[in-house]
């Protein structure tokens, strides 16, 4: 097992870099550069806007301001070289400079961190504590109105897209249209340094609701189903049935013999978890006026701050890979009959 | 185990579903101004910021050496007490306030404004300004005379030249001992604060939140006639809400005083049981400037070399229409390269009117045909067939609903139109490379004295200038050049509006849509003199809070 983790630790180094090379040139030969954002800001006023300051005395930028910014970000080196430098730092786990919040690429993504991991984190263990037990009793059940009735709810919120569900939270939840429970947008009150600890934790959870609720959703329904098949499955093995006609109590049988096989596929996710802490939703992000990754890549990518876009990718990489790795472990755990090694 | 976890969850939620509605909105600092920033500002550091966001909190944060009256749009002392214009135009001497400090105590010295000056126009950009260069592309130096005196000599004749050393916009006053020479750690503080003369202090950041302020009460404006009774306000509380439809939601909560609205937010958005009550929509005309909308034509693509092709395209264009459907009626018709309420704006212009007949008829004489029955009319150009069909580039998918029912109505003449989705960064390559027949972008207004030099003068085809369409008029040109050098005004005007005139006759665009309202809400609790002042709004200074009851 320890051989079989190393040898997939030592793997996952050259395929990162190879992933990185792929990444780093796409990025690169995408169309804008931060050297062109700035430019555009300087003649429109910035990414997407359609404006511009007619009052520039001057008819175009000169190829002077081209050179000294190119020479600002480093611009003035080969792609290769680039990636070079990019490589030597990232042994010290230096991702650069953002180019748009001039601070280190680590400094900003920690900064937008605290959102994501408080989502993350949440939905996590929320849908794994609902899911689960909600899938096995559809599957025990199944067939009965609870149910049906219940794959059809799920289903329809499945098929509501989060970002119009997090609207239809805001307007009927938070504001006049019906009832003015929660409050728009931010994670805290502005008034929020000054409650107690326990008004703090109140203060949070009331902002959290809904976002967590648009958020949530989705992943609710697919962990539930998926665990109700699963588990559907395993009950109509041979096994199970053999066990339950030498008269072994229902719930034992269900809840030792069979859930411990149902969980295979699910544990698959867990492993995912570490994305978790990264995890982020440009839609609900905007939405709710909450200021973590989703938001941090999309508007990175937008505005071609190739740092932020590299660092994320290679953190996000970075953690899918792990994730991926723990996934097969906890399979051996879970599952005596599959050995690695 | 787990059931308790989970009970414990639930409660928490459920809890605090029952506490919200006992602690309500939010408890709101009486004092404060709540006003919405819309994004959070990139870095905050005023030498190397190019994002709207930070020249929003810069502006009431850092000042410029004067001011421009709200009302009179005539220059008034700022930073600078007294000035005066000298060697025929080419040197401002300006004297400097005694008595003003910067925010940390430090007293504001002339000094200050020469660092000012020196840091964005450092040869070797240190302090990141190369967005700044152009404007101060026509300055030598700047010459310390005394204790309170400046001087800036220009190298070259403009009428502008004043705008940029004057104005806080472009010449922000930095404490040269906080921006000279910082060392590591402290430059990257200078991205998250901001230290100032003006009339708010800056007080904190706090990310995905919102950015505060707390009045200045030292600030040396307070003293004077001119600006005793402006920003009264304690605090001002500048939120990030990108979403427009959630900044709507929460002006009506309370939790902004202040958004500007969109003529369609204006109409359909604000109607609630609130309105009118504690939150107050405001629809009104001022003579800031306004932008417009546009089609431009590539006038290297031999279709579009044709000035008639160019007039009849205008002519499918059913503006009126567009107007009355998309805009609720609030515009007015562009005539040409400048909004047509300014005072540069040649009013014997007129707006060309939808007439699908006439264009028809502009077609036929310029000997576009419909030669093989195809329904799209073609003419032969330099020994080679060419049909009347082309693509527009359009980066805003808000304008498609235009677009589209512009491709309807030049279908009816014959005309084949397709209109491409791009995005912005492709579409910016494309203007850049001039690869592409036609292209929908839009102008803001920029200075209330227009300077078409960027847009129009056929210099600005090349270099990445924004004349991307490649538009050349040497009589143009002239006019622009000498417009550059005339600092009367009335002078200045008369050849700018043969230069409007010149460029419309020319259609290189159609010009769409100039806005005749500003329209925003506020809530019941804040006061304000009037709707409008003649050249703005006046949100940033002119409210003030109505004493609670």
């Amino acid at each position: 097992m320890f051989n079989y983790i190393l040898r997939r630790l030592m793997i996952m180094i050259p395929t990162l870099i190879g992933v990185s090379i792929l990444m780093f040139v796409m990025v690169n030969l995408a169309p804008g550069s931060p050297i062109e954002q700035k430019l555009q800001q300087m003649r429109f006023g910035g990414v997407g806007q359609t404006t511009t300051d007619t009052s520039s005395n001057n008819g175009a930028v000169s190829q002077e301001v081209v050179e000294a910014l190119k020479k600002q970000y480093g611009f003035d080196k080969p792609l290769y070289v680039r990636y070079g430098i990019w490589l030597k730092n990232l042994a010290t786990l230096d991702f650069g400079e953002s180019f748009t919040y001039e601070e280190p690429v680590m400094d900003v993504v920690m900064s937008k961190l605290p959102v994501s991991i408080q989502f993350g984190l949440v939905s996590f263990i929320l849908s794994y504590l609902v899911c689960i037990p909600l899938g096995v009793l559809k599957a025990v059940k199944s067939g009965s109105r609870f149910d049906v009735v219940s794959s059809f709810v799920l289903s329809g919120l499945y098929s509501i897209p989060s970002f119009m569900l997090g609207i239809l939270l805001l307007v009927y939840f938070a504001g006049d249209t019906f009832v003015d429970w929660f409050p728009i947008g931010d994670l805290v009150s502005d008034y929020y340094d000054d409650l107690s600890i326990f008004g703090q934790i109140q203060d949070r959870v009331w902002h959290f609701v809904l976002p967590l609720i648009a958020y949530m959703v989705g992943q609710f329904t697919v962990l539930t189903l998926l665990m109700r098949n699963s588990m559907i499955d395993v009950i109509s093995q041979d096994y199970i049935r053999t066990a339950r006609a030498k008269g072994l109590a229902d719930r034992k049988v269900y809840y030792k013999h069979a859930l411990r096989n149902a969980l295979i596929p699910i544990v698959t996710g867990f492993g995912h978890f570490l994305s978790l802490f990264f995890a982020g939703s440009l839609l609900i992000e905007r939405i709710f006026n909450l200021d973590g990754i989703g938001l941090l890549g999309y508007q990175s990518l937008l505005e071609r701050d190739y740092n932020v876009i590299m660092g994320l990718f290679f953190i996000q990489t970075v953690l899918m890979f792990l994730g991926n790795l723990i996934s097969d472990v906890l399979y051996t755990v879970v599952d005596p009959r599959i050995d690695f090694s | 185990m787990k059931k308790g976890i989970f009970l414990l969850l639930l409660s928490t939620l459920l809890l605090s579903v029952v506490g919200c509605n006992k602690s309500g909105g939010a408890k709101k600092s009486n004092n404060t101004f709540y006003y919405n920033l819309s994004g959070t500002p990139t870095t905050l550091n005023p030498l190397s910021s190019t994002d709207a966001y930070s020249s929003n909190v810069q502006g009431y944060v850092l000042e410029g050496l004067l001011n421009k009256n709200i009302d009179t749009n005539e220059w008034e002392p700022g930073l600078a007490e007294s000035w005066s214009i000298e060697n025929d135009g080419y040197d401002f001497v300006f004297k400097i306030r005694e008595g003003v400090k910067w925010h940390d105590g430090k007293p504001f010295t002339v000094e200050d404004v020469k660092f000012s000056f020196d840091a964005v126009t450092h040869p070797e950009n240190k302090y990141k300004t190369a967005h700044m260069k152009s404007y101060f592309a026509n300055f030598k130096e700047a010459v310390i005379e005394g204790p309170r005196t400046i001087r800036f000599k220009a190298n070259k004749k403009y009428f502008g030249n004043l705008m940029s050393i004057a104005s806080g916009g472009y010449l922000a006053i930095v404490p040269k001992h906080i921006y000279e020479n910082p060392t590591e750690e402290e430059e990257k503080e200078l991205n998250k604060t901001l230290i100032g003369t003006g009339p708010y202090i800056f007080k904190e950041l706090r990310r995905g939140k919102g950015i505060s302020l707390v009045q200045n009460k030292d600030w040396w404006g307070y003293k004077t006639d001119n600006y005793k009774n402006d920003y009264s306000y304690g605090e001002i509380f500048m939120r990030f809400i990108n979403e427009s439809s959630v900044a709507i939601q929460r002006l009506e909560k309370g939790d902004l005083d202040f958004n500007s609205l969109s003529p369609e937010e204006y109409e359909q958005k604000t109607n609630g049981p609130r309105w009118g009550k504690e939150v107050l929509k405001v629809k009104t005309e001022n003579k800031s400037v306004k932008g417009y909308g546009f089609v431009g034509w590539n006038f290297k693509s031999p279709i579009f070399k044709s000035k008639e092709v160019r007039k009849a395209m205008n002519y499918l264009m059913n503006r009126e229409e567009m107007n009355k459907k998309f805009r609720f009626g609030y515009s007015v018709l562009a005539t040409g390269p400048l909004y047509v309420q300014s005072e540069y704006a040649n009013k014997d212009v007129k707006a060309i009117p939808f007439n699908v007949e006439e264009a028809i008829k502009i077609l036929k004489n310029d000997g576009w045909k419909d030669s093989d029955g195809d329904a799209v009319l073609d003419k032969t150009i330099d020994g080679k067939k060419t049909k009347l069909a082309f693509t527009i580039l359009n980066p805003s998918k808000t304008f498609s609903k235009y677009l589209t029912m512009y491709q309807q109505d030049a279908k009816k003449a014959g005309v084949a139109i397709e209109v491409k989705y791009i995005e912005w960064n492709s579409f910016i390559k494309a203007l850049d490379e001039r690869n592409f027949d036609a292209v929908t972008l839009a102008w803001s207004g920029g200075s209330l004295d227009w300077d078409p030099k960027q847009i129009w003068h056929s210099d600005s085809a090349a270099n990445n200038g924004s004349n991307f369409i490649s538009y050349s008029n040497k009589e143009v040109d002239k006019l622009i050049d000498q417009a550059q050098l005339t600092l009367d005004k009335e002078a200045r005007k008369t050849m700018l509006k043969k230069v409007y005139k010149l460029i419309a006759e020319d259609y290189p665009y159609i010009f769409l849509f100039n806005d005749r309202y500003t329209f925003y809400g506020h809530t019941e609790r804040m006061q304000k003199e009037k709707d409008t002042y003649i050249y703005g709004v006046g949100y940033g200074s002119k409210w003030s809070i109505k004493p609670a009851k």
